[in-house]
């Protein structure tokens, strides 16, 4: 501690009493820890002061963003050190001759398309948290959006990084280029949950703004149905800019919540956001018309003013918050599906919903097969958050069992360890250390996160033993 | 063309593990002449082809490695879809995993994005002869590193890719190229005006004074596009900037006689200001990269190096900063650690930077 009050000024260290609350958690508030302590640099010198201090003395370093996270990722250590990344905040350039901004890694995710806005430009990946979340924890989250069918996660958006490594080197990665020599270090570097490096800036693609924007709301009485009218969209050829699908539980929620004139009685209502040119906009809206209500919606609506548009998009962002009023405690799941089992899973999570006697509102990002079930309970009642965080993994194994992933774009973190073993083999994690290794040899860096040990999934077979099979044969067990 | 090798390829990869032979993975070769030189057996996947699961509806398809990319449009043009990317193809030569291994872009890649954008997930042997899936088929998935992103553009020195798991997109409605008479820095200013405005811009070729635009998707966008900005509607073989097919590619062609200089690729800022080299240079991504006959080696590092970009010449590995590289090295490694794949992966040269 005294090495780091001399390498940082008093205002960025938080060394103990109630400033060092706010750290105990990022957005997965349900598991907590007060870190040893926090440093909130506000210059890359300063950056490499840390490291090299914790480096010295062999001492853990848990990156952070906004701390808006939703996967535990910056879940602290108790003797270690929390680096807030916030403070770095300003936007370094935004250059809409190369379709680029160059910024620091705390500036927010919203605030990067307000200030390339007077270009007509703006960033296009924008997870639900954008008002708050930073640009940092979104390259470390690879995190999506509404609109990521059409315009792509954060890997596919980010040109280049600053990136400095546990050992103290600085690599410049990318740039505002379209290509990089040797290994795509960037594309490991998104979704890395702050294992491998730490990003001191980031180049940003920008995008021209669509000039018109229409919304659709359809209801169904089905939601067999509402999963059909999606793919028949796509069949189609067309992409729209997003496609969002609600269950009754979640539309009822959204709905006491927002007011944005959802229909109740609906089995599921699907959003859909087209984008173009005038004329481009008209017949594709005109062919998603006929083919939603081919596809049996009872009721279509469609929001071509900005206000109208706002309302219908509020019950969806809110969805969460909603769902939060309607039970003492919710808990979101974020596996991923090939879309044309949709109905199946759904079938299998009622199911499971009866067994477990949770209730479930399920919120799903279409058009790429991204679902979040929430899972309603109420934490003061011995042993249900246990219920629920089994229910939870075995939603998320059925989301393997299908093809899909545990993880769409919260990320693993500390709360999805587990089902990693689900989905990962013995080798395949043997060989996600190694890859860590190779970026930081001392695993100081974010340790304990993403990828679980192959103890620990050696551990977990007993609970996961189905119809007589071990789930890895090939696993020491202790 | 189906056939399932990928026990034979796994079992060759541990062979040469007991043996201590070291291999290069190939598909076709189509890439060969453009690329550094490497040692060790030569171990194809050209054999274990075939599409292993295609869902238009899921915009996913999945094939094994030797499949021949051809093959692979032609099974995506039956159901109105294309690859969400523009590789080379060395005209119909091309695999799937020579294609990804490579990662490659043609001249859309500003728009449609790179090889790697498209890559969802890979099945793979390393170099300890384990067979390992990463990624998946759907479109997002956070769970562990992204390794099948870094096997885009390894040039097969992390192991050998068996099935690789694409993102495809619905065809265009329509397809259209205008031509302007534009020197390259006018050309590269209306890019960086056009950068501004939503327009299906799909392809850009500057050469000798001639600027051609590729419009493509719905036929309204495309109508209203051409309409904005003018020029002259021309026929052009897209196809051919793609695959290094046309003359400007050939030392000596109708085109002109480029004598003993070499073939340069500068990726630079598309903004960076232009050098008029006439007919020594091309220019595509909208400036993002630019073809350049030259003779002296250490010039174009230097004009490149200024302008914030990197280059490299057809049969010779890029220069990589000492940090990059070391940290390249560790990750090959991680994959292979005996040293068993060779490949053109620019990580083994040590230059003076």
């Amino acid at each position: 501690m005294r090495a780091l009050k001399k390498a940082l000024p008093a205002s960025c260290l938080i060394t103990d009493g109630p400033g060092l609350r706010p750290y105990e958690c990022d957005g997965l508030t349900a598991i907590r820890e007060a870190p040893w302590l926090v440093a909130l640099p506000e210059t890359e010198a300063q950056v490499a002061a840390v490291l090299a201090v914790c480096r010295e003395h062999g001492v853990s370093v848990v990156p952070r963003g906004a701390g808006t996270g939703l996967s535990g990722g910056a879940r602290p250590h108790a003797d270690g050190v929390v680096l807030g990344l916030s403070r770095m905040n300003r936007i370094l350039e935004i250059d809409p001759a190369n379709g680029i901004a160059r910024v620091e890694p705390g500036v927010r995710n919203l605030a990067i398309s307000e200030a390339a806005a007077e270009f007509g430009l703006y960033y296009a990946p924008d997870p639900s948290s954008q008002i708050a979340c930073s640009i940092g924890g979104n390259v470390a989250e690879n995190s999506g959006g509404v609109h990521c069918l059409k315009y792509g996660l954060t890997v596919h958006n980010v040109l280049g990084a600053r990136v400095m490594l546990m050992n103290g080197e600085v690599l410049e990665l990318g740039g505002p280029l379209y290509d990089t020599p040797g290994l795509d270090l960037l594309a490991v570097l998104c979704g890395s949950e702050g294992m491998l490096g730490l990003v001191l800036e980031v180049t940003v693609a920008l995008l021209p703004k669509p000039p018109e924007v229409a919304v659709l709301l359809a209801a169904f009485a089905d939601v067999g149905a509402a999963g059909q009218a999606v793919a028949d969209i796509i069949g189609a050829g067309i992409i729209p800019a997003g496609m969002e699908m609600m269950d009754r539980l979640a539309v009822q929620a959204a709905e006491a919540f927002a007011k944005a004139g959802y229909p109740e009685d609906a089995a599921a209502i699907l959003l859909i956001e087209l984008d173009g040119s005038e004329t481009e906009l008209a017949r594709q809206g005109a062919v998603v018309e006929r083919l939603l209500s081919e596809g049996g919606a009872y009721q279509i609506d469609v929001a071509r003013d900005a206000d109208a548009q706002a309302r219908l998009w509020k019950g969806r962002k809110s969805a969460f918050p909603a769902v939060g009023r309607i039970a003492p405690d919710y808990y979101c799941m974020d596996g991923t599906i090939p879309r044309h089992r949709l109905a199946e899973v759904l079938t299998e999570i009622d199911s499971l919903s009866e067994e477990y006697g949770l209730q479930v509102a399920n919120v799903f990002h279409a058009g790429d097969g991204n679902l979040h079930p929430l899972i309603l309970f109420d934490a003061n009642k011995p042993g249900e958050l246990e219920r629920t965080e089994e229910m939870g993994g075995r939603i998320l194994e059925l989301c393997v069992a299908v093809g899909g992933t545990v993880t769409g774009e919260h990320g693993v973190g500390v709360e999805k360890l587990n089902q990693m073993c689900v989905q990962f083999n013995g080798a395949e994690l043997s060989q996600f250390f190694r890859l860590k290794s190779a970026w930081d040899p001392d695993e100081l860096l974010n340790p304990g996160k993403g990828i679980p040990t192959l103890t620990r999934c050696g551990e977990l077979g007993g609970m996961h033993v189905r119809h007589g099979e071990l789930p890895f044969p090939d696993l020491e067990r202790f | 063309m189906s056939q399932d090798s990928s026990e034979r390829l796994t079992a060759a990869v541990r062979d040469a593990v007991a043996d201590g032979r070291r291999l290069t993975v190939a598909g076709a070769g189509s890439k060969r002449n453009i690329l550094p030189g490497t040692s060790g057996d030569m171990l194809t996947t050209m054999e274990h082809a075939g599409i292993v699961s295609y869902d238009p509806a899921e915009l996913v398809i999945t094939a094994r490695a030797g499949t021949p990319i051809k093959a692979l449009q032609a099974e995506l043009a039956l159901h109105n879809q294309r690859l969400a990317c523009d590789p080379p193809q060395f005209l119909g030569q091309g695999t799937v995993g020579g294609m990804v291994a490579a990662g490659l872009s043609g001249p859309g890649r500003p728009w449609t994005g790179a090889v790697r954008d498209a890559v969802l997930g890979v099945v793979m042997v390393n170099g300890l002869g384990e067979q390992l899936t990463f990624g998946g088929q759907v479109m997002k998935n956070v769970a562990g590193y992204d390794v099948s992103r870094l096997m885009a553009g390894s040039f097969g020195a992390l192991g050998v890719l068996l099935e690789v798991s694409l993102r495809v997109a619905p065809v265009w409605e329509d397809d259209v190229t205008i031509a302007f008479d534009l020197s390259a820095a006018k050309a590269l200013d209306r890019c960086a005006a056009w950068r501004q405005h939503y327009l299906p811009l799909q392809g850009s070729w500057w050469h000798g004074g001639r600027f051609h635009v590729r419009l493509g998707g719905s036929a309204a966008s495309v109508a209203a596009a051409m309409h904005q900005l003018g020029g002259e509607r021309v026929d052009f073989p897209w196809d051919h900037v793609r695959d290094h097919a046309l003359d400007f590619f050939k030392p000596l062609s109708a085109s002109g006689d480029h004598g003993d200089k070499t073939l340069w690729r500068l990726v630079v800022p598309p903004a960076a200001p232009m050098v008029e080299a006439y007919d020594d240079m091309a220019v595509m991504w909208a400036g993002g990269l630019r073809w350049w006959w030259h003779d002296d080696e250490e010039a174009i590092q230097t004009h490149v190096k200024a302008m914030g970009g990197w280059a490299w010449a057809m049969e010779r590995a890029p220069r990589l900063p000492a940090a990059e590289r070391a940290l390249m090295r560790r990750i090959k490694a991680s994959f292979d650690p005996a040293g068993l794949f060779g490949s053109a992966l620019p990580i083994e040269v040590d230059h003076a930077d």
